[in-house]
């Protein structure tokens, strides 16, 4: 067996050491931001109920890269785990979605249409269902997947804290997050309330990098009751199918 | 010197035209929406599905049946009403040109429904009769689209 040469095994040890050793300045995910997203997951999750009313914004590319921005406002009343009731209005619907832990329905305004489906018994799970049964996203779902196994961070890229910032006129916290299909920054109040005051998400899978924007209003002492949570059929109001994703054939329930 | 100046000149002067006629050859027609910002940070638990593109429309292969028409964008018509029929989505980008009298097969999506159409319920669901061929509307995650059924 040959004799490896001293100064290999002194500088294989040298590189040994420096590599597993060596610290960079700062992570990329930084641990303080990470713990501050799970403390407002955790807050929100202990929310009794609430009312959150939440101007948006969202791009619309086009075929030449164009971008289009369009407005919208979102009402939104949740008693977790199984009341909610969601008025939207934008440019290109008004709707209103309606879950009482057994039945969702959503009704779209401007065409007198609704629709009703069995639904499960929670919140998260209405989410996932209108998602992957129906190809709809409930607005505002962040707000619901903050703070349990279904806000993902596994594949987070970067995170840190970029400092202060005044929203609205209260000071928040300011986050700013690369994942890798999404950028994306969030600003949450500091304080008692640590509530997010504001996201902004940018779309990485498109080079125009389209944009949407959230900013919140919060009441965390709303006054409702559970019909609130039900749907009363208005005059007029024609029942309709919800588009179905899994179904081959034609939906006809 | 001079007349080398002059052809230079004047090559210059042919590669402008043409690149200011192919620019403008290209500019006109439909503006088609290619994507969406997505608008959620958290996507659920099946958070890796593939789907690289959130964006509602494009979500399902069959929402592109009316993807090659040329969309009249009039940035100033917010209005409800086209023609005959409200729309849910009455976005520029959306509005669909007129359904023509060639053979709708049964299963396609459009967006909009043609002129003369009569509401008529079948247990409890509303359906769109138009001529002979009935569309079942369905709500989608942007929209309302409209699938050709057979009579129900």
């Amino acid at each position: 067996m040959n004799k490896v040469p001293r100064i290999v095994v002194a500088l294989l040890a040298t590189l040994f050491v420096t590599t597993t050793f060596a610290q960079p300045d700062e992570p990329a995910v930084d641990p303080a931001t990470m713990a501050a997203l799970e403390k407002m997951g955790g807050y929100l999750r202990s929310l009794k109920a609430f009312r959150v009313k939440v101007v948006t914004t969202n791009d619309t590319v086009l075929e030449d890269g164009q971008k289009i921005q369009y407005e919208g406002n979102i009402d939104l009343l949740a008693k977790p785990p199984n009341g909610l009731r969601i008025h939207t209005n934008n440019d290109r619907h008004e709707r209103l979605f309606l879950f009482d832990g057994k039945t969702f329905t959503l009704w779209g305004q401007r065409m007198d249409y609704y629709a009703t489906v069995d639904a499960p018994d929670t919140i998260g799970k209405l989410a996932d269902m209108l998602e992957e049964k129906h190809g709809i996203d409930l607005p505002g779902v962040d707000l619901f997947r903050w703070g349990t196994p279904e806000a993902d961070t596994t594949g987070m890229i970067s995170a840190m804290d970029v400092g202060s910032a005044v929203i609205q006129g209260t000071t928040c916290q300011h986050y700013v997050f690369r994942q890798e299909d999404i950028d994306w920054q969030i600003w949450i109040q500091k304080g008692d309330y640590p509530l997010p005051r504001k996201v902004v998400i940018t779309t990485r899978t498109d080079d125009a990098l389209p944009q949407h924007t959230a900013e919140y209003q919060w009441d965390l002492a709303p006054s409702f009751n559970d019909a609130a949570f039900t749907f009363n059929l208005p005059k007029g109001v024609l029942r309709v199918v919800l588009e179905d994703n899994l179904s081959s054939d034609d939906a006809s329930e | 010197m001079k007349s080398i100046f002059l052809a230079f000149l004047s090559v210059s002067l042919i590669v402008f035209i043409v690149a200011e006629v192919n620019a403008r050859g290209r500019g006109g027609g439909g503006h088609h929406a290619r994507s969406h910002a997505r608008s959620n940070v958290n996507s659920g638990h099946h958070g890796n599905r593939g789907q690289v593109n959130r964006n509602n429309v494009n979500r399902h292969g069959n929402v592109n049946i009316n993807s090659n028409r040329d969309v009249n964008v009039n940035v100033n018509n917010r209005g409800y009403h086209h023609g005959c029929c409200y729309h849910d989505n009455y976005h520029p980008l959306a509005v669909a040109a007129a359904v023509t009298a060639t053979a709708i097969v049964v299963g396609s999506m459009v967006n909009s429904l043609p002129p003369s159409c009569q509401t008529v319920i079948v247990s409890g669901f509303a359906y769109q009769q138009c001529g002979n061929t009935w569309y079942q509307p369905q709500m989608s995650g942007s929209s309302t689209t409209y699938i050709v059924v057979n009579a129900p």
